[in-house]
């Protein structure tokens, strides 16, 4: 059992360089928790359970969930092969805009949770990236996922248009392993910590 | 800091300008301090309320005309900002006006704007993405936190992300 108590002096280490503290019980009902952790360590959303009064309360954390959009083998590759590395999300794959197309109706169907961030590629096989952008913001429950566009070119036009349509941020791939992997890195860290709705 | 970092690309050499819209002068004075600390930022204006925002960004937002022409500050001097970092609790027009103004013109659409607030209220975040904000940064009670947000912030929006005009 972990004991909680309101105060930041009395937070509790659960790993290494990470504690937790009670911030708050909002109506009785929820819990609003406090986490301490250096910058390099990931901090996902948690899903709280109700309290009912003198039952423990149970946490559960949902993994972050990242749709990648990419054609490119080896780019593909990069990209989930960082994130299986260095952070703890869940990953789906999907290399053109068919398969787009497709993933947004199960999504809306509910036979597939909402992602909590997308990176696409803005240019597929079969659709352009600003086309994509401007039919996930046409679905209602897709309208808040953060959406980031890579692209190998930076054409000043391609980002105006895919930021014009609805991306949240456009991303240059770089040529260099290292300084694209650093990139896809920085990427979900801040998105991780920007604030967004369960 | 920047000499060091290896996502650093060509297109990232470009100086910016960032718009700072914060009525909370401490909370301003820690932003610009940051942001300084980057060299790719070539200027962070900062402004009060919602007006001076508008008016930072052009007569042509609030007046509704064909947007090719800039008129920024005193004296006519066009500015052209790359970056909005925009605060919620404004007094006279309030953020959630200023977002919609200046995502619902074509001059302005595409310039990222990050929100930076004090609530963390679901249909407050939910608002803010439905009405188009690029982020939505919480501030956290804590300086030092808060200086690491910042930077965090900063960092991906002047280091990693590729921002019109480049």
């Amino acid at each position: 059992m972990l004991i909680l108590e309101r105060s930041i002096d009395k937070a509790v280490c659960i790993g290494k360089d990470v504690r937790i503290h009670l911030i708050e019980v909002i109506n009785k009902r929820r819990v609003k928790l406090g986490v301490e952790a250096p910058p390099d360590v990931p901090v996902w959303r948690s899903e709280m359970g109700d309290w009912k009064g003198d039952e423990p309360i149970s946490l559960a954390c949902e993994r972050f969930r990242i749709l990648v959009i990419e054609d490119d083998v080896a780019q593909a590759k990069i990209i989930t092969r960082t994130l299986a590395n260095a952070t703890t999300a869940e990953v789906e794959l999907v290399k053109t805009g068919r398969e787009v197309y497709e993933a947004c109706d199960r999504i809306q169907r509910g036979e597939e949770d909402r992602p909590d961030l997308i990176l696409m590629d803005y240019r597929l096989p079969d659709a352009r990236g600003d086309e994509l952008v401007g039919h996930i913001r046409g679905i209602e429950m897709l309208r808040q996922v953060p959406i980031v566009m890579l692209s190998c070119a930076d054409s000043s036009s391609e980002v105006s248009g895919c930021l014009s349509a609805g991306a949240n941020a456009f991303i240059s791939k770089a040529e260099e392993f290292d300084a694209f992997r650093t990139s896809v890195l920085r990427i979900v860290d801040f998105w991780s910590h920007a604030q967004q709705v369960a | 800091m920047d000499a060091a970092d290896p996502t650093l690309s060509a297109a990232s050499t470009t100086l910016i300008n960032v718009l700072l819209v914060e009525d909370d002068a401490a909370h301003a004075k820690l932003v610009r301090r940051a942001m300084r600390e980057f060299d790719h930022v070539l200027s962070i204006r900062h402004v009060e309320d919602g007006h001076a925002a508008l008016d930072a960004l052009g007569a042509a937002c609030r007046l509704g005309c064909g947007a090719d022409s800039w008129t920024g500050e005193s004296g006519g001097e066009e500015r052209r900002y790359d970056l909005i970092l925009l605060d919620l609790r404004l007094p006279g027009i309030d953020g959630f006006e200023v977002l919609r103004t200046l995502k619902s013109h074509d001059a302005t659409r595409r310039i990222p704007i990050v929100i930076v607030s004090t609530s963390d209220r679901r249909e407050e975040i939910e608002r803010c993405y439905a009405l188009g904000a690029n982020a939505y940064v919480c501030k956290p009670i804590g300086f030092e936190e808060w200086l690491r947000k910042v930077r965090a912030l900063a960092s991906f929006w002047i280091h990693v992300a590729g921002l019109p005009g480049r």
